[in-house]
């Protein structure tokens, strides 16, 4: 933002000036150019002053950083949420496609809705392994295949957990 | 007067020219219409003006959004694209009957594509609302992050982002206002007022900001200091208006998920899935060093950042594979041999008393070497059997599928047992052996073969019956006879029944395997989710993967609600991502070219906007497999609320 006619002043390897219109400027300053002068002047402050007036710290930079990390925690949370309803579901398939009775089988997808809802604050929580929560819905699919009573057991098991990580 | 025109003309047409060339670009750009997204489009709200109060959005009669404040964003929220009269309205909550509001005009939507719609306060603002096209297409290059600028302030300039690497000038002072920030190390977008630029991939780090006014190289805003991510696409809003102050907001549109927890930059993305169902723990060592240690089966590890190029790569598992046996041990067994140094002391026992070196076996590695690029993500899986039993001890399996469907199935087995029934049979857990395969169907001629069934393979015989000639039930032997059929599957003997073997499909026990899987990860377009299966159990034999809408409480789905089909999918292998709907969806695996159905998942929720891999993973039991599911990429978004009207 330098004053134009300063600025294409050029002078060649030598040093002399390169035209006639230079030669003028050196030393001495055409009266006529006084007023361009002034005008140029006001525009820099204007353009200063209004620039001053965007230039600011808009944001602190650590909320903005926090912000920018608070939506990637979302988005993977809700990632993560999306991975357990296929695993959920695809125990739920492996436990009913083993179970010949229909009535076992009814038995056991209103058990299987009790573990999804069990496991969804599990999944969700930082307390609980994810290879604890994979153990233990092993051991619940173990124990539907086979038909063994302990499967309430486990069952409450799951569900004192899944309060406590809820806590 | 005329010189001047003469001097003018060129430019004008260069002007023009380039005008002609960008605007084909962003045509080309843009998605076909009639795509598979063509009803449904994506928008987010972002809130611009001074009023502190929060307001609702409506889009015609849905409201979008609830309580919406001078924060970031909304989510996305799936709207049937086109023309929408949009409007603010004081929240309603839930209080029913007609909410005051104040229109703020229409807004198009484009079909299959992701939008931000920036809102004034009201209707009286200076600033009307207006969209801005969000290109959503493909995630960043592994280790990367995207950047793009949307310039939100009415009255101001046009704008770029200027980007400094935080390291370039630790600590340094803010630069002065009428010149651009020093040691920018790239302009990430250039926007004029009301428009958004595209995404600038860049490595993943720490960066400042400037918000830079291209006319006179004024820095506008900034700086502002940014933790960028891999595998996250950022937009930088600057909002405001000319009596306001400048507000920068920044919103994440959409991140690959694993990658989030590694923060290497300008590297490639590498993560292993360890998908034996047998093996114990494992490490992986990249040239000799441990980068992954205590890998538990079918949970996926994050990514680790690599160098791009080749390495050599190492799964060292837990302990040896089977019982370890000693010198002079008639069959004693060591059981679960760690691998630290308790096999050596063994073994020198051993030494001491019989006077013979013992060398206890070592730990073998599954070793690959893998040229790992810099643009791709890349699942390392390890497949296969660690100890496996003994060859002959374990049973096969057969699957029979025959046209016509209904013609009858009669298999005798080595030790003379006979399975007979109509339709397409899959047996499994057989003794090894030859098995006889008798098909027939009046009007047909009759096909008769011989098959060997092998321990833990599968084979699968597909069987065309031909139309007996008039006059009598016609019987064609096959010619080989001993099951391995002809090539290609069709019997050459003028007469003879068409049948097919595809040799390939004799699935079955591997030792272990590092399988590779490397490939850029698209989003899913509004409303849909996007789905790759990846078939890594060597013992499945090849699957047709069906998707259906629902929770397909009959047995058989309607073909008309299929949403989803990959013909075959062998290992070790992975189809491509395809687009579903964002709905319940039933999905049913199936022998190859048969009817015979393995496994059937009922209830899957794909959410919208998330774009998955299924790797389909061995079990213990014969063509039995888990699924495993990975989300590569989400993009945050959901349905209108429903209930509420306006």
């Amino acid at each position: 933002m330098s004053d134009p006619a300063v600025a294409k002043r050029d002078v060649d390897d030598e040093g002399r000036e390169d035209d006639r219109e230079a030669s003028t400027d050196r030393g001495r300053r055409s009266p006529a150019r006084g007023p361009m002068l002034v005008v140029g002047g006001l525009v820099v402050a204007v353009v200063a002053v209004a620039s001053w007036t965007w230039f600011l710290p808009v944001e602190r930079p650590s909320a903005l950083t926090a912000e920018a990390r608070r939506q990637v925690g979302q988005a993977v949370s809700s990632a993560e949420a999306a991975a357990a309803e296929i695993v959920l579901a695809d125990v739920r398939a492996e436990i009913t496609g083993s179970l010949r009775s229909d009535e076992v089988r009814a038995r056991a997808t209103e058990t299987i809705d009790r573990v999804r809802t069990a496991v969804a604050p599990l999944e969700r929580s930082e307390r609980v392994p994810a290879d604890e929560l994979d153990a233990r819905l092993d051991e619940l699919a173990r124990l539907l295949r086979a038909g063994d009573p302990a499967v309430g057991e486990a069952l409450e098991a799951l569900e004192r957990l899944a309060k406590e990580a809820g806590r | 007067m005329s010189a001047a025109i003469r001097r003018a003309v060129p430019a004008l047409a260069i002007v023009a020219a380039w005008i002609l060339a960008t605007w084909c670009v962003v045509a080309l750009a843009q998605p076909a219409p009639g795509s598979e997204d063509a009803d449904l489009a994506a928008v987010r709200v972002l809130r611009i003006g001074e009023e502190a109060e929060t307001l609702d959005v409506w889009l015609g009669e849905r409201r979008i959004v609830s309580g919406l404040g001078l924060g970031g964003p909304s989510d996305y929220v799936v709207v049937p694209a086109g023309r929408h009269e949009l409007a603010v309205a004081s929240p309603a909550g839930d209080t029913p009957g007609p909410v005051p509001s104040s229109a703020l005009g229409s807004v198009d939507l484009a079909a299959g594509g992701y939008a931000t719609v920036v809102v004034p306060a009201s209707a009286s603002a200076a600033t009307p609302p207006f969209v801005v096209d969000d290109p959503l297409r493909e995630l960043p290059p592994a280790g990367s992050a995207g950047l793009r600028l949307v310039h939100a302030a009415a009255g101001r300039p046009a704008l770029a982002l200027a980007v400094r690497d935080a390291d370039a000038q630790a600590g340094g002072r803010a630069p002065p206002g009428l010149v651009d920030p020093p040691d920018v190390t790239l302009y990430a977008g250039r926007a004029a007022p009301m428009r958004g630029s595209g995404y600038t991939m860049i490595d993943a780090g720490s960066y400042r900001l400037w918000f830079v006014g291209e006319d006179a190289g004024l820095v506008l805003a900034g700086p502002v200091e940014l933790q960028m991510r891999p595998g996250v696409l950022y937009t930088m809003f600057l909002a405001g208006s000319r009596s306001g102050e400048a507000r920068v907001v920044v919103s994440v549109d959409a991140t690959t998920v694993a990658s989030t927890q590694s923060d290497g930059s300008g590297a490639a993305s590498l993560r292993l899935l360890h998908a034996s169902p047998d093996a114990p723990l494992v490490d992986l060592l990249v040239d000799g060093r441990l980068t992954l240690r205590n890998v538990k089966a079918r949970i996926p590890t994050a990514y680790e950042s690599v160098s791009p190029g080749w390495h050599r790569l190492e799964v060292y598992p837990h302990r040896l594979p089977g019982p370890l046996r000693l010198p002079g041990d008639g069959g004693g067994t060591e059981d679960a041999v760690s691998d630290d140094s308790s096999s050596a002391t063994s073994g020198s026992d051993g030494a001491a008393e019989t006077d013979v070196r013992f060398e206890p076996p070592r730990l073998e590695p599954v070793t690959v070497y893998v040229d790992v690029r810099p643009l791709e993500y890349t699942m390392l899986v390890l497949t296969g059997r660690f100890d496996p039993p003994p060859e002959g001890s374990t049973p096969g399996a057969l699957s029979v599928a025959v046209e016509p469907t209904d013609a009858v199935v009669v298999v005798q087995g080595p030790g003379g047992g006979v399975a007979s029934s109509p339709g397409p049979k899959l047996l499994d857990e057989l003794a090894p052996g030859t098995y006889r395969i008798e098909v027939r169907k009046e009007g047909y001629r009759t096909a008769r073969y011989e098959v060997d069934v092998r321990s833990e393979g599968t084979v699968v015989v597909n069987v065309t019956l031909q139309s007996a000639p008039a006059g009598g039930e016609a019987v064609s032997d096959d010619a080989a006879g001993d099951g391995e059929a002809t090539e290609d599957g069709e019997a050459t003997e003028d007469g003879a029944p068409t049948f097919m073997q595809d040799s390939s499909v004799q699935a079955g026990r591997r030792r272990l395997e590092l399988q590779i899987f490397a490939s850029a990860i698209p989003t899913a377009g509004p409303g849909r989710a996007r789905v790759r299966f990846a078939h890594v159990a060597p013992s499945v034999p090849p699957l047709e993967i069906v998707a259906t809408r629902g929770d397909g409480g009959d047995e058989e789905g309607d073909s008309t609600d299929e949403t989803l089909r990959i013909e075959r999918l062998a290992y070790p292998n992975a189809s491509p991502y395809l687009s579903v709907p964002a709905e319940s969806q039933t999905l049913t695996f199936s022998v190859a070219g048969s009817q015979n159905r393995i496994r059937r998942v009922d209830g899957l929720g794909f959410r919208p906007g998330v774009s998955y891999t299924l790797y389909l993973v061995e079990r213990e039991s014969r063509l039995e497999f888990a699924i495993v599911p990975v989300v590569d990429a989400i993009t945050p978004q959901r349905g209108p609320e429903q209930g509420s009207s306006r």
